[in-house]
């Protein structure tokens, strides 16, 4: 099974990397914070780059047994 | 002298994301990021959130020395480049060390200016950019009750919120009429001010600092009216300058960055720009760019990570540049850049709290300023990713209510 992503709305400050990297996975709502559309729609590397790039490392993944894989 | 085969210049977003991405292609190679902060990356943009006591000092840095170890791209520290010479293909540094590449990546970003007045060197006098600036600043916030910022763009309002957020009684002093008008236009750049006033911070507009005051310690700021105003500390967000000096004999294209085509790669074979330092040709827009934020920095990262292990993808991508005011979104989208054949249409008003400036040239929108309305964010992004020519009225556009995703 894929990672699973996780957006922290607190943190997130809408610059939209995530949305651009893996935008199956995320997109921006209507406040302007990302949030996760699907899950298990892009593969776990392109996760873990959007994960990097966010500059407020507001996303979270998790493996298949539910272990915190990031940040 | 070492041989590197990938020899990125920079340890930022750009210089890191392009050694990963490298790596991701390239499992066999020497991989060395040198860079003259003290310790690997962290994020520049979490940064004012530290100071306002919003996240621990530990999860500023996004990297762990183990994620360079488990990747093998060494990271030397502390270290200028002195000079880059790309006839030979080598470069020495500050400790006296010299190595050779393959393959160069410069990705050095850009410094603080920094304000040239008597006693600008005051301890209470402070710039916010790096890890260590940082630290200095919260510090000196803990012994402080009293706060000046000097300049009106995004710097000063990370400063004034950062010190509103601690107690400090704060005031920005503003070359300009109102924050940020030069970028924003006259009416986004009065709501950005009433936005700061609301929350407490004293604006100071169309002034200027002519000296500091004080001895051994900062007391506070005379202003050219002659005006004085107390404080214990400075903020100073007057801009950065790409930090390209040590380029100048290096062979290097250098206009206002180090010029580079769509591949990001430069006048010389075998040498890369990336993030603030690459003034990178837009085929879409036909035009050269410097692009100074974390988004375009990560995005050139990967781009010229790519092309450095061989292939040829051409840099693409609509700059985005967010930040929160006191609790209000506040986004730039695409190129920020009026001239003569800009259209400017704004969406709602000083009276809504909202506004959204829209900037159009050739029927397209390039760019756009988005003051709370965060629901207009993708339409625009949309918009102007996919070049989408705008039939619809002025009046139409102007009117909030009209749904941009309908276009």
């Amino acid at each position: 099974m894929p990672y699973q992503a996780k957006v922290d709305r607190n943190l997130c400050i809408g610059s939209a990397d995530c949305v651009s990297i893996a935008p199956k996975t995320f997109v921006l709502d209507s406040e302007s914070k990302s949030t996760v559309k699907a899950q298990g729609v892009d593969d776990d590397e392109t996760l873990m780059q959007a994960a990097k790039t966010c500059p407020v490392a507001a996303i979270i993944l998790t493996d298949e047994t539910g272990k915190q894989v990031y940040p | 002298m070492q041989e590197i085969d990938y020899l990125i210049v920079g340890g930022g977003i750009a210089g890191t994301t392009a050694a990963e991405t490298i790596r991701s292609r390239d499992s066999n190679s020497s991989i060395v990021i040198i860079t003259e902060e003290a310790d690997r990356l962290y994020s520049r943009v979490l940064l004012p959130r530290f100071l306002r006591n919003e996240n621990t000092f530990g999860s500023l840095y996004i990297r762990q020395e183990k994620d360079y170890r488990e990747k093998n791209i060494t990271l030397f520290t502390n270290e200028r480049v002195l000079k880059v010479d790309t006839e030979n293909k080598q470069i020495s540094t500050d400790k006296k060390r010299s190595f050779s590449y393959k393959k160069l990546l410069v990705a050095t970003g850009g410094k603080v200016n920094k304000l040239d007045i008597p006693d600008a060197d005051l301890p209470g006098v402070v710039y916010m950019r790096t890890l260590e600036d940082i630290k200095r600043i919260k510090d000196l916030i803990s012994k402080s009750k009293e706060a000046v910022v000097l300049g009106g763009g995004f710097i000063g309002i990370e400063f004034a919120q950062s010190f509103i957020k601690n107690g400090l009684k704060t005031a920005s002093i503003i070359r300009e009429k109102t924050f940020w008008d030069t970028i924003v236009g006259e009416n986004s750049g009065k709501l950005l001010s009433q936005i700061l006033t609301e929350n407490g911070v004293k604006i100071l507009a169309e002034s200027q600092v002519s000296e500091f005051i004080g001895n051994e310690k900062l007391e506070g700021v005379k202003l050219l009216s002659g005006q004085s105003i107390v404080a214990d500390i400075a903020g100073v967000g007057i801009g950065i300058h790409l930090d390209i000096d040590y380029l100048k004999d290096s062979g290097l294209s250098i206009k206002k960055g180090v010029v580079t085509n769509e591949y990001l790669e430069t006048s010389v074979s075998g040498v890369w720009a990336a993030g603030d330092i690459a003034e990178f040709y837009d085929p879409i827009f036909q035009k050269y760019h410097t692009m100074g934020n974390w988004s375009n920095a990560s995005a050139q990262g990967r781009t010229v990570g790519i092309n450095m292990t061989g292939e040829k993808s051409v840099f693409e991508t609509t700059s985005t540049y967010s930040i929160n005011i006191f609790g209000i979104n506040f986004s730039f989208l695409g190129d920020p850049s009026v001239d003569e054949n800009t259209e400017i249409i704004e969406r709602g008003s000083l009276a809504d709290k909202k506004l959204v400036r829209l900037l159009i040239r050739n029927g397209l929108i390039v760019g756009a300023s988005v003051i709370n309305n965060p629901s207009d964010r993708n339409a625009i992004g949309q918009l102007i990713k996919n070049r989408k020519k705008i039939a619809s009225s002025k009046t139409k556009l102007g009117d909030l209510e009209f749904d941009l995703s309908t276009i």
